[in-house]
């Protein structure tokens, strides 16, 4: 077990005034068998109204509305995690078993899957490596090019993508060959932005796995929200009213504490 | 018939709809009030003035695009590209009568609606003036709906508030004497049942304070009245 | 018995001119608010064939609602091995986030369109079932008011049972689901609509609010009705028009303002009834219309009274097979399509066409149904001054609160077009009213 402390914190501020602005955030960790919260604490402002819940994949929800006008908008989120091993034993939703918005196999992703040949006798671990080694050829890491809502296939078809698109490409080749996977959003140890990777199923559990860095995801992972891709578990959705531009400034930080 | 015996009711306005009832009110007002003031001008071009209506395009405050009384009337009535136009007026009050239905009823959206049918023909069969006191019988009958069929005071209020914001505007447009614009105060107070949250205060005192023979008539009067209705 | 309604056509149509009885619909992109053709001979049917379809009616609703509940559930339909998981979860209709969401009072399917057609030997069958925002009951219903109002004599000889009572069905049925007895709202995405009308008439007539997206707000998981002057009323019952992806910005398609953001908070803590609920597209897609006999068996423990159109399911590979050797006779439909969309006969494709078809049925097998044409009875219409037949249907319209209620009339639609087998309105039908017959 690894003791980490978090620090995350989003400001956003806005050129003009906003108003009637609503919010959803996802970015409290997540209670698991891999994963214990020895504490949290979040904070919304302007206003600090927030109401907590679970959506339908478990995740913590925290929604709200700030009515008046503001010109900045802060969610901080901080405590202290116990994380264990790389597993979560749990009942497979067959949903990850099927394609999603974000991760629906067009021809490029089925392109990259007929170059994958799997022998009989392997397991869904080498066959996880497997995977990785070839998307980390087809896709190099690159901010910028993609967005929030580019799918896996159009991923693949850039060549060109940041740490969701290897995700979304992950969990739609795995689900390709049978394999349930979903999409984790999360921290990693260091200083920094959030992160994107994937957990696979296998046998009776999920393992965390990042194709980003081609490597499973332990140790110095810490999970706040999963879902089918990226849209189920956005950290941060928001809608106001006003036109103005807008500055988004993210600051997380994880360490390791000494016990 | 069904009769329901309903538990409770659903009451409610929004900014949006309260904008919707205070020009529903205005623009009806307005079909009324311009038919009105369109036929005494109508009558002085008949052998005083057949330019009579330079003058009312100039107090109607719309821009006088018109070669001739003929052309006046027939544009000014019915033509759809003239936004100026009677059947453009209706026009409005059946946009903010249609988003209104469950409000004021579908008998009462149903004058709306008929005036524009009515309007529409009258354009293709070449009908004159004085025919068209089919439309002011409809608006009558409009304004008889609104008071027979809504029971919610509060609507009433505010298509009220705008029907008598309308009128005192074009009467003091057309220089009607103190008096008379005072009269339509009295029945634009009384609407509103000293309901004062939906005025904007300063503006109310600043209108009021300028009912004098000598400042009645100032453009600023018109600028309070306008800016009376805050939602 | 209604002749006179045939004399007085006219009359009838001037008056629903003057009610504003229109639907719009988008040509070129511009939006155009046109009539809705009425033809004055009603669709009849007889008390005892009423009584047969009533009861088939009320038994698919029950069990579509039961399998609702089921499916974003524990899913025993599923494990039952009665429908394969994929036919759920792949159905473009099947909300992830719904599961695990009981809405108020267990109801999921609170109006449900049921479209139907008769075939010539007098057996109806079910066409397919609308259990997201079936539309239509309000034209049937206005033109009762006026053809009653034009030719009184007509209902005084005929023993018809009374229609207008639609409106307060849908008030009882929001009612019962009712939070906390808070306002009742009717959330429309606005005049550009097409079914506008609708939307405000039924307002009006069952005495609920007219809502537009920003007259909503939710704060504290609470849906609130924004009132002038900072008033604000919770709201209890949303009877919306507007599709499960346009509803909740920050939950569906993130670029709808239609949308009241974070309703879905809301509605998964229980603090406000939506009708109909979110998700229902999982049991009215055109592939699961397929187990509807089998659901109703399954959670009822009935035989169905209402028979469904002979289907098969290129899915199951006998079926296929089937499809793919008698696709002439065949009508194919896209699952995903409503409307009238996405529907093809394989007696008028030609060599070309068929070869493709039956291509994109092999390749995506489970996208397609196929149905056996039925040759369904036509219906009288006037056109001009002659009656001529035009293939129809029916919409019944099932209401379901704490009972179960059908409609005591429907939307008669018929084509205009007579070489057309498709009854939508937004393909240019027109309508009848539909008269149920007290003996």
């Amino acid at each position: 077990m690894i003791r980490y402390r978090y620090k995350y914190k989003t400001h956003i501020t806005f050129s003009e005034n906003i108003f009637s602005h609503h919010f959803l955030l996802r970015g409290i960790p997540m209670e698991s068998e891999s994963q214990k919260i020895i504490q949290s604490e979040c904070s919304v402002m302007p206003g600090d109204q927030k109401s907590f819940g679970l959506d339908t994949f478990g995740n913590t929800v925290v929604s709200g509305y700030i009515g008046e006008y503001h010109n900045f908008f802060e969610f901080s989120s901080e405590g202290i995690v116990d994380v264990y091993q790389n597993k979560i034993s749990e009942k497979l939703n067959p949903l990850f078993l099927y394609s999603s918005k974000l991760t629906q196999s067009m021809s490029n992703v089925s392109e990259i899957c007929s170059t994958i040949r799997f022998s009989e006798s392997q397991s869904v671990h080498e066959k996880i490596f497997i995977i990785s080694n070839e998307i980390s050829k087809a896709l190099a890491y690159m901010p910028g090019v993609t967005s929030v809502h580019t799918s896996a296939d159009d991923a693949l078809k850039i060549g060109k993508g940041v740490c969701q698109d290897f995700a979304h490409v992950m969990i739609a080749v795995c689900r390709n060959f049978g394999i349930a996977a979903r999409y984790v959003n999360g921290f990693m140890e260091g200083e920094g932005y959030t992160h994107a990777w994937i957990e696979y199923y296998c046998k009776d559990a999920w393992y965390g796995f990042d194709p980003t860095h081609n490597r499973p995801a332990d140790p110095g992972y810490i999970k706040l929200a999963h879902g089918r891709d990226y849209e189920d578990c956005a950290l941060d959705k928001g809608v106001f009213k006003g036109l103005t531009q807008q500055k988004l400034e993210v600051y997380l930080k994880v360490e390791q504490i000494q016990q | 018939m069904e009769l329901n015996a309903l538990k409770k009711m659903n009451k409610g306005i929004s900014t949006a709809k309260a904008n919707r009832l205070y020009w529903l009110g205005r623009y009806a007002e307005r079909v009324y009030l311009a038919l009105h003031l369109l036929r005494k001008h109508y009558d002085l071009m008949i052998d005083e003035d057949s330019y009579a209506y330079n003058d009312f395009c100039y107090k109607m405050g719309v821009q006088n695009r018109y070669v001739s009384g003929e052309q006046f009337i027939t544009s000014y009535l019915y033509d759809t590209d003239n936004p100026d136009s009677i059947i453009n007026m209706l026009e409005k009050v059946k946009d903010n009568a249609i988003l209104l239905r469950e409000e004021i009823m579908s008998e009462t959206l149903s004058y709306i609606q008929m005036s524009i049918f009515f309007m529409k023909a009258a354009k293709v069969e070449g009908r004159i003036l004085s025919e068209l006191q089919t439309i002011t019988d409809f608006m009558l009958a409009f304004w008889g709906s609104i008071d027979e069929r809504i029971n919610n005071s509060e609507i009433r209020t505010i298509i009220k508030f705008g029907k008598f914001v309308e009128s005192s505007d074009l009467h003091l447009r057309f220089g009607y004497p103190l008096d008379r614009i005072e009269s339509i105060n009295v029945r634009l107070f009384e609407a509103l049942d000293n309901n004062t949250e939906l005025c904007d205060e300063i503006n109310l005192l600043a209108y009021k304070n300028n009912m004098v023979a000598d400042k009645y008539n100032e453009p600023r009067t018109l600028y309070y009245l306008n800016g009376l209705f805050s939602a | 018995m209604y002749s006179s309604l045939v004399k007085q056509r006219d009359t009838v149509n001037r008056w629903m001119e003057r009610f504003g009885v229109r639907f719009g619909i988008y040509k070129n992109g511009v939006f155009n608010e046109q009539i809705f053709p009425f033809d004055p001979i009603p669709r009849i049917i007889s008390n005892s064939d009423w009584k047969d379809l009533e009861a088939g009616l009320i038994q698919r609703v029950n069990a579509l609602n039961k399998f609702l509940c089921d499916i974003y559930n524990e899913k025993k339909i599923v494990k039952a091995g009665i429908i394969p998981e994929e036919f759920i979860y792949s159905s473009k209709g099947y909300l992830a986030q719904c599961e695990g969401i009981t809405p108020p009072k267990c109801i999921f399917s609170h109006i449900s369109g049921i479209d139907l057609v008769q075939s010539k030997d007098g057996t109806w069958y079910v066409l397919e079932d609308n259990l997201r925002i079936p539309s239509g009951a309000s034209y049937p219903m206005i033109a009762r008011d006026i053809t009653r109002k034009v030719s009184p004599g007509t209902f005084k000889e005929n023993e018809i049972f009374d229609n207008r009572n639609y409106a307060s069905l849908i008030r009882k049925a929001m009612d019962y689901v009712n939070v906390d007895d808070g306002l009742e709202v009717i959330l429309t995405p606005g005049r550009y609509n097409s079914a506008y009308f609708e939307h405000s008439y039924l307002a009006e007539k069952a005495g609920v609010l007219l809502a537009y997206a920003d007259d909503l707000i939710v704060e504290d998981d609470i849906v609130y009705y924004k009132g002038l002057f900072d008033k604000k009323d919770r709201v209890g019952a949303i009877y919306r028009r507007i599709s499960d992806d346009y509803l909740d910005p920050l939950a569906f398609e993130p670029d709808s303002l239609l949308g009241v953001p974070n309703l879905m908070r809301a509605y998964a803590k229980g603090n406000v009834a939506i009708m109909n609920a979110l998700g229902n597209g999982a049991a009215d897609d055109k592939g699961l219309y397929y187990f509807v006999p089998k659901m109703i068996e399954f959670y009822l423990g009935e035989k169905a009274i209402l028979k469904n159109a002979p289907t098969y399911l290129p899915y199951f590979e006998n079926d296929k097979k089937f499809v793919l050797k008698n696709l002439e006779k065949l009508v194919i439909k896209d699952v995903a399509e409503a409307g009238g969309y996405g529907v093809m006969f394989g007696r008028d494709m030609d060599a070309q066409r068929l070869a493709d078809v039956k291509y994109l049925i092999e390749t995506e097998p489970r996208r397609w149904i196929a149905q056996e044409v039925i040759d369904f009875v036509d219906l009288e219409i006037m056109e001009g001054e002659e009656k001529v037949y035009r293939k129809s249907d029916l919409r019944a319209f099932v209401v379901s609160e704490e009972e179960t209620h059908v409609w005591k009339s429907g939307l008669t639609r018929y084509t205009r077009n007579p070489a057309s087998f498709v009854v939508n309105s937004s393909q240019g039908g027109g309508f009848k009213d539909t008269w149920i017959m007290k003996k």
